[in-house]
């Protein structure tokens, strides 16, 4: 399961396994950031891009990397690691950007690596327990077991949606 | 099988507001005295009527329907029009925009009513007028003259007919309301079955239309596809004793002699393409004021937009191959280079040419205000005449949309407060009638829009006393009159005696301001006491496109306006007073312009600059009249950069009016300087300098 996959690998993945949903069955991309397993649902990941930087944005929060071009569309780049308060990494050849759909919006988001695209039934998703991590309850959907691990759905609108309210905040802090 | 037809209530809506636009213009020529073609208001509230009954409208077909009668008696002479019935017709214009307004949910509908009554009381009237002496000449010999006669009709679609958005039934319902009606499909024309084409149609219609209607009534049902069928028409008595079933098949054998018929069309229908373009021709020559529109195209703006995006990669693709081709020097690749000059240019015409495509002549906006000086000096019972003058002017439409709330404003405001009362006129020995002109015209890379009046002026030294009063201005400050101008565009400030329900809230000059800034334009005010004032506001061509200079700073690559570039210099030591730790300012020929580090502005370790402000440029920079030095490491260059909007997948940004794609693929900011001023204002980066040594400017000594 904890594989990293290079930027071709993971936009083949994602280019191959797209229609193979069934109708019981949901779909999520599989990513790390450091120790832990995040799972999206596939239908809001656009594609998959290597990182190749971005143009910081004036008095923005440090989790916005920036902006970069995406076919000539401008798209802010939001860095994960940064925004769940993990301890930063340097870039390694497997950091990528997955870039999602959310509300009409297309936005990037770095994460250390993908590993997979996986299948599960809508009740093999279990409630988020109120448990310590430095992520916020509200931006997981759910935590899927898998193995001996454990996949942590995310709630990207909620934590859009949190992240532009932070924005808020800090700019009246 | 019913169609679902709410696909294309916008399209009506669009049309209807349209429509309803013509008619308004129609109405003020026609009360100005001008001899205008009452059929062109008539077709305006005939194509809305059509327009709403088929998309099912009910409101507006109802109320379109006794506007239009009206128009119609008026269009026969059976109705004068006086000012009370323009008064009344252009309330009911109101009405319909009010009516369109709420189809589209944006609005309550009113109660039309009332409007409605008075429409109808005027029908009456002209009733009544008119009445008398036409039952007893003419009605009554008409009916002698056609005796219980009967219309025969012959109607003939062309076979592309269904593709022009018409539908033959439609026109066929609309027969049914004139009176009785016998129709029978003609088949002759159709095709052998494998020469059939599915999306044609091939049949024609015989209508027996059993009515005393007049023929105007029924050239109407077919106004407005003559172009696009065979259609005859003409007048039989009945032979009393006929079946309508007789009457139909010697109606039909009929149609082969050409007896008299009442030839629209006679071309033989086999020699299509020949028949079409004669047709053309003859219509060319004997049609009305039907020919009016320059060949127009409705194309959602979502199309052009992206055409203009495409365009935008173009011309970046294009700088790109520019840069790689910059590195071959052998002779063997002059080919390619010459190949790339020419690519390079055909790039820019194609782009100058969509964006063209989404410039529409400033009368967009221009039209709305003879109505609306109309209106507003009645009410304020003030005589005022409107002028404009380069209403071709084009900008884009984007602008054009953005700018009519605000240069409503101004207009409003000149006739409310800047004109005086036709006896105040009288008494300085001006005309009773003022004159309120709007001027478009193209400056440099703008278009500057100018409101003129020849009222009272604005009078600093009360405008001052205002100010003060309202705490917009400081007591002892030595203002200079520019400055107290702009002291007008502050919130809350009114100048108006007392608050009227025209103008006058206080609120509006400001928001006026807001959204020119909003736009990347400015305001120049020119006023003499006395003798009235000029609002001159100076807009971009286009919001999609900028000219700019690149600058390096730090590791960033920024671009800069041109437009508000003043110069470019090297600093030095002389030049720099450093005010506090945080504050510098140039002294450049006697006027002290505070020098802003970006990297302070921004917050942001990557746009620090790398050298030291002895060895760095200063851009002298001008925003809403206020001047500020840009420190930058280099000057990359000008160079023309499409604007791509952040706020699209973010949000907006302050200090950055968009971003922009630079030739190797990466992202530049495009600096906003009037946010830039602000942000350095609220966090002190620099002291505003005493005005003694301030430059006053006007939009006349922008660069360009």
């Amino acid at each position: 399961m904890k594989q990293e996959l290079t930027t071709v690998e993971a936009q083949q993945l994602l280019a191959n396994e797209t229609t193979q949903a069934t109708d019981s069955e949901n779909q999520y991309l599989t990513f790390q950031l450091g120790e832990e397993i995040y799972g999206i649902e596939i239908l809001k990941v656009q594609e998959i891009k290597g990182w190749e930087g971005a143009t910081p944005l004036p008095n923005s929060p440090k989790y916005i990397r920036g902006i970069m071009n995406l076919r000539g569309a401008i798209v802010p780049i939001l860095d994960l690691r940064r925004r769940f308060n993990m301890e930063e990494v340097a870039f390694t050849p497997y950091t990528v950007v997955v870039v999602v759909q959310v509300r009409g919006r297309t936005i990037g988001m770095i994460v250390d690596s993908v590993s997979d695209v996986v299948n599960f039934k809508a009740d093999a998703v279990r409630n988020a327990p109120d448990f310590g991590t430095s992520i916020d309850t509200a931006f997981i959907q759910g935590l899927i077991p898998l193995e001996d691990e454990m996949i942590i759905l995310l709630n990207i609108d909620e934590m859009l949606k949190h992240s532009e309210l932070l924005q808020i905040d800090e700019l009246t802090e | 099988m019913p169609v679902d037809m709410s696909q294309f209530n916008e399209t009506f809506l669009e049309e209807a507001v349209e429509n309803i636009s013509d008619l308004e213009a129609g109405l003020l020529e026609l009360e100005a005295g001008d001899q205008t073609d009452l059929n062109a208001i008539f077709r305006a509230a005939h194509s809305l009527k059509g327009g709403a009954s088929t998309f099912g409208f009910s409101d507006i077909a109802d109320f379109t329907h006794v506007l239009e009668t009206l128009l119609d008696k008026a269009r026969d002479g059976d109705i004068t029009i006086t000012s009370p019935i323009v008064d009344v017709l252009l309330q009911s214009v109101d009405v319909l925009n009010n009516l369109v307004e709420a189809a589209r949910g944006d609005a309550e509908a009113k109660d039309y009513q009332p409007c409605l009554k008075k429409l109808e009381s005027f029908l009456t009237e002209g009733d009544e007028q008119q009445e008398t002496p036409h039952t007893s000449q003419t009605a009554e010999a008409e009916t002698q003259a056609h005796g219980q006669g009967h219309w025969h009709i012959t109607f003939y679609p062309k076979p592309h007919f269904p593709l022009t958005g018409n539908d033959p039934i439609m026109l066929l319902k609309e027969l049914k309301l004139l009176g009785e009606c016998t129709i029978k499909p003609l088949t002759d024309k159709l095709p052998k079955f494998d020469e059939l084409t599915p999306e044609y149609l091939y049949l024609g219609f015989d209508v027996i239309l059993a009515s005393d209607c007049s023929q105007d009534d029924i050239d109407d049902v077919f106004m407005f596809v003559e172009d696009d069928a065979h259609i005859t028409i003409k007048h039989e008595e009945d032979a009393p004793t006929e079946t309508a079933e007789e009457r139909v098949a010697e109606a039909t054998s009929a149609q082969a002699s050409t007896a008299k018929e009442e030839v629209l069309e006679a071309e033989p229908f086999e020699d299509r393409r020949q028949g079409d373009r004669r047709s053309t021709d003859r219509r060319q020559q004997n049609t009305t004021a039907q020919t009016q529109s320059g060949g127009s195209l409705r194309v959602a703006t979502e199309k052009v937009d992206m055409l203009i995006d495409m365009v935008g990669e173009l011309v970046t693709t294009n700088a790109m191959v520019l840069q790689a081709s910059g590195s071959l020097q052998e002779e063997s690749t002059q080919k390619l280079t010459n190949a790339i000059n020419d690519m390079n240019r055909h790039t820019r015409t194609l782009q100058e040419a969509i964006m063209a495509i989404r410039m529409l002549p400033i009368s967009f906006a221009f039209n709305r205000f003879p109505r609306m000086i109309r209106d507003t000096a009645q009410k304020l019972g003030k005589k005022v005449d409107l002028i404009t003058a380069g209403d071709q002017t084009e900008l884009d439409k984007t602008v054009i949309e953005r700018i009519s709330d605000p240069l409503t404003h101004i207009v409003r405001n000149a006739v409310d407060h800047g004109i005086e009362s036709p006896e105040d006129r009288r008494a300085i020995g001006k005309p009773e009638t003022a004159t309120v002109k709007l001027n478009a015209f193209y400056k440099g890379g703008t278009v500057v829009i100018e409101v003129s009046d020849d009222g009272r002026g604005l009078d600093p030294e009360k405008l001052l006393k205002k100010a003060i009063e309202k705490g917009v201005a400081q007591p002892h400050e030595n203002y200079s009159n520019q400055d107290i101008y702009h002291f007008i565009f502050e919130p809350g400030f009114s100048t108006a005696q007392e608050v009227t329900d025209v103008s006058g809230r206080g609120v509006g000059m400001d928001i006026v301001m807001k959204n020119i800034k909003a736009l990347g334009g400015s305001v120049a005010i020119e006023t003499e006491l006395g003798k009235g004032s000029t609002f001159s506001i100076s807009l971009p061509l286009t919001l999609a496109i900028v000219d700019g200079m690149a600058v390096r700073v730090g590791a960033q690559t920024y671009i800069i306006p041109l437009l508000s570039i003043i110069e470019s210099l090297y600093p030095t030591d002389e030049m720099l007073y450093s005010v506090n730790k945080e504050v510098q300012v140039l002294n450049i020929r006697g006027t002290y312009i505070p020098l802003l580090q970006l990297e302070k502005v921004f917050h942001n370790d990557k746009s620090k600059s790398t050298k030291s402000i002895k060895d760095g440029i200063a851009v002298i920079v001008e925003s809403e009249d206020k001047q500020i030095a840009l420190f930058v490491d280099e000057l990359l260059g000008e160079r023309q950069v499409v604007i791509k909007s952040v706020e699209k997948n973010y949000k907006a940004i302050e200090g950055i009016s968009g971003a922009t794609i630079l030739g190797d693929g990466t992202v530049s900011l495009i600096l906003d300087l009037p946010g830039i001023v602000q942000i350095a204002n609220r966090e002190g980066l620099y002291n505003y300098m005493p005005t003694h040594k301030k430059q006053t400017h006007d939009a006349t000594s922008l660069k360009g």
